[in-house]
């Protein structure tokens, strides 16, 4: 379903711009669908450069992402909309993902409007009732702010954004590490569940070995930009190869 | 002999929406030497708990019940008395790193400040005394260190930063507030051990969401909604939690499959009638949803539940 090929993302750094960072070097992957692929790695390593690539919110130094043998890479702006209906993502920081000025309906409707996928007011509104169903939220949040939500439910409201546009594809970037134990607990749980019902891919990148090992089949792990390793789920617990997945996962497990 | 002892605290925002009873009804003991952590989920009051120890907080708080630190009632005590508890007896360090220092104040000119007011020590020797700090929550290149600003650090580098804030006095009680949310799980769990190391002298608070972070405390207060709704030794909660939302919350862990509890933590302006997790609980009965449930106890546990 996904294919990347030797991408690879430099950016120029310092004063004049002439100095680099490789923030992600020759990475190749592919994801089947209704697969997970995990990506760990710690911060700064580069995984949330990889996610925002493929959505092509910034364009690759060199390399190639194939979704369903269409290039992404090489679409012109107006073939990429419509391209991205299918392919959404979810970001870290739920509070700075909502616009803070607008009220979650206009929040909510705001995707529909865009890609035209509700034709009436009415179709509208019951389409947003029928989301918020699907993430387990009351109806009578729709009137009110961001900030007068919980981390929790603003977390709901971006995913139920996300699947009004019935994505075959979705880069969850740490779409958790902001909330509490209980709380990621439903979000994953939820995560899940939808996968099930509609087969949808993830890359689910995330700096916690446990919520990637509950979530992915498959896991890679990146450092300084590298993949340094890709396989399934228990052999690289059994089996982990690289001196820094055995490094993330000692470290990690010296809390449990 | 008992360091810390709360009795009946209520703690009440007054806002435009209503009444935020963010504390009621809290009871909690610190022995001397005892490290003590409040868990629970965000919004259910942990913060401002500590806070109302420090006596730190804002203009719209109510703030009744008694708070005695080595027998002494901190809620009578004068601003200027309290300005000298704060920083050399009882010390605190606040969440988010990113936000908790001055941006446009090198570092080591912030942690001299706190250095010179706990412990009145002249300039020079306040420089020493940093970089001795610095040294004791392994940062390395202290010298460095000492002439950047917070936007040049990391995230694990101001935590670190904070913690030498929080030691400069040598406090006899540390209130320690989410000291690794937000930083990635190896840099985590290097960050609470450190915490446990610095700490080994003192008696602590340490306000967490993360479970995994009590390991450096003996016992363990769960919060829910405002109140205190189960406490004991560390060990005995999480090998037998006794209330449905202690048990709750240990489900949710990784190891145990990230098992969610169904439902949100309520509002604290309109708490629900009776028990205030009934809305959520798995062995709910009739007299859960009208009467309030008290402290049972057995063995130096204690727990609010009528079923449990």
């Amino acid at each position: 379903m996904l294919e990347v090929e030797n991408l690879s993302k430099t950016f120029p750094s310092g004063l004049l711009k002439k100095k680099y960072i490789e923030a992600l070097r020759d990475v190749s992957f592919k994801i089947k669908k209704g697969e997970t692929l995990g990506i760990l790695g710690e911060s700064g390593s580069g995984k949330s450069t990889l996610g925002r690539l493929i959505l092509r919110l910034i364009e690759p130094s060199s390399g190639k992402i194939y979704f369903n043998g269409t290039e992404i890479t090489a679409l012109k702006k107006k073939e990429l909309t419509k391209f991205r209906k299918k392919i959404q993502i979810i970001f870290q920081h739920p509070e700075s993902a909502l616009n803070p000025r607008m009220r979650l309906y206009d929040s909510m409707a705001e995707p529909l409007r865009i890609h035209k996928i509700t034709k009436t007011k009415s179709d509208e509104k019951a389409k947003i009732r029928e989301l918020l169903e699907t993430v387990n939220l009351q109806e009578e949040l729709l009137k009110r702010y961001p900030n007068q939500l919980s981390g929790g439910q603003i977390q709901r409201v971006v995913i139920a954004r996300v699947l009004a546009l019935e994505p075959e594809f979705i880069v969850a970037d740490e779409p958790t590490s902001m909330l509490d134990v209980s709380i990621q607990a439903q979000i994953l749980k939820l995560m899940k569940d939808l996968q099930k019902k509609n087969g949808i891919s993830y890359l689910f990148i995330s700096h916690d070995p446990e919520v990637v090992v509950h979530m992915a089949s498959r896991i890679g792990v990146i450092k300084r930009g590298e993949m340094v390793e890709i396989g399934k789920v228990k052999e690289i617990l059994k089996r982990p190869e690289h001196t820094y997945t055995k490094k993330i996962l000692t470290l990690s497990r010296g809390l449990s | 002999m008992t360091l810390l002892k709360i009795d009946n605290l209520k703690t009440t925002f007054y806002t435009k929406e209503g009444d935020v009873k963010a504390v009621n009804r809290v009871d909690i003991k610190i022995e001397d030497g005892e490290k003590l952590a409040l868990i629970g989920e965000t919004g259910g009051g942990k913060s401002v708990l500590g806070l109302s120890i420090m006596g730190i907080l804002p203009e719209n708080a109510r703030i009744k019940g008694k708070i005695f630190f080595k027998g002494e009632n901190l809620l009578e005590k004068n601003p200027e008395e309290m300005r000298k508890i704060r920083g050399r007896r009882i010390a605190y360090i606040p969440q988010n790193p990113g936000t908790s220092l001055n941006p446009i104040m090198k570092v080591g000119q912030q942690v001299k400040e706190a250095v010179i007011n706990s412990m009145n020590l002249k300039n020079k020797r306040a420089g020493e005394k940093v970089l001795e700090l610095f040294k004791s929550v392994k940062l390395f290149e202290p010298e460095k260190l000492i002439g950047q600003y917070p936007h040049q650090l990391s995230g694990g580098t101001k935590q670190r930063v904070l913690f030498s804030i929080g030691m400069a006095g040598s406090p006899e009680l540390l209130i320690a507030d989410e000291p690794a949310k937000g930083l990635d799980a190896p840099l985590k769990a290097q960050t609470i051990k450190l915490l446990g190391k610095i700490s080994s002298k003192t008696s602590m608070l340490l306000i967490t969401h993360d479970i995994k972070a009590t390991r450096i405390c003996t016992k363990i207060a769960v919060m829910y909604a405002g109140e205190i709704i189960e406490y004991g030794k560390r060990e005995e909660i999480l090998k037998n939690p006794i209330h449905p939302y202690t048990r709750g919350l240990i489900r949710s862990l990784p190891e145990k499959g990230f098992i969610p509890i169904e439902g949100a933590s309520p509002s604290l302006i309109s708490l629900p009638k009776g028990c205030r997790f009934h809305p959520r609980c798995q062995i709910v009965s009739i007299k859960c949803k009208d009467e309030h449930p008290g402290f049972k106890t057995a063995n130096e546990r204690f727990w609010r539940c009528f079923n449990a």
